[in-house]
């Protein structure tokens, strides 16, 4: 019963929310299509906040970030899509560069997790956890 | 009701950890779950999970536990994401002791009416609060 449920939707939603999901965070910051990706109710961990954030928190960070950028942009790489049922999960790994003003440029690798929901009008994220892969490397080992 | 239900399978989830019930554990995700834990730079299913949870069970700690707090909920019809915090403690041996904060964030899917972790991603604060700044 749970093995079968992939195949219920079929792939084509899981191609759509990938290619969503590519028109949402690939290429220059969109804090506007971002934001219009997030449901009201979404929870959110940004690699730039150690505490979770709301819809309205999460935008008035994107917003604090947006006149501080000559360029910014987001790189998803090895981007994996999972659905079950109208659940969607896309990971990947990412890399945010660009040029802050007055500073050289900037570079952070890191990891994202999205949950989604397909409601009538389309994918909705309910979640979403960006972190820096520094996480992972500092102090992984006690000795 | 959706998010009570939610949260009990979260607390399942963290019970069946802490209790050491590691079948009762597993089984609360998909085996095709995208995962990226606070120790491996990589994404692992739930095979490649535990593969990494018995490399821990191995006889290198004397004893560790996960303890998560501060959980939010949220549901959208059978999707459901978990954050919080949670601290991984224990005891290496041959070393003093350890302590990790983290945040952490699931992705459930309720199937057959029955929620199942899709994704949880870990990742320890440090990660947060250095080098987010460029100057």
């Amino acid at each position: 019963m749970i093995d079968d449920h992939r195949t219920r939707m079929g792939h084509a939603d899981a191609d759509s929310l990938k290619i969503l999901f590519m028109d949402v965070f690939s290429g220059k910051f969109d804090y506007e299509k971002i934001a219009d990706f997030i449901a009201d109710s979404a929870l959110i961990v940004s690699h730039d906040v150690p505490f979770p954030l709301d819809k309205i928190g999460y935008v008035d960070h994107m917003q604090f970030h947006a006149g501080l950028w000559e360029s910014r942009e987001f790189k998803p790489e090895a981007v994996e899509v999972k659905v079950h049922g109208k659940t969607g999960v896309v990971s990947c790994y990412f890399n945010e560069r660009g040029k802050p003003k007055d500073a050289g440029f900037r570079q952070r690798p890191g990891y994202m997790t999205v949950t989604c929901h397909l409601t009538d009008n389309g994918w909705q994220a309910i979640g979403l956890h960006t972190a820096s892969l520094l996480s992972q490397i500092i102090g992984a080992s006690p000795s | 009701m959706t998010i009570n239900s939610l949260e009990k399978a979260f607390l399942d989830l963290a019970d069946a950890l802490a209790t050491g019930d590691l079948d009762r554990f597993y089984g609360c995700m998909l085996p095709d779950a995208m995962i990226l834990d606070e120790d491996g730079p990589f994404r692992v299913d739930r095979a490649g999970f535990q593969d990494h949870i018995n490399f821990h069970l191995s006889g290198t700690w004397e004893a560790f536990a996960w303890k998560p707090r501060g959980m939010i909920y949220s549901s959208m019809g059978d999707s459901g994401a978990v954050a919080g915090f949670s601290m991984f403690r224990g005891k290496p041996r041959d070393a003093g002791f350890r302590l990790r904060p983290m945040m952490f964030t699931q992705s459930w899917t309720k199937l057959d009416g029955v929620w199942r972790l899709a994704a949880w991603q870990l990742s320890p604060i440090i990660g947060y609060v250095q080098q987010q700044s460029p100057a």
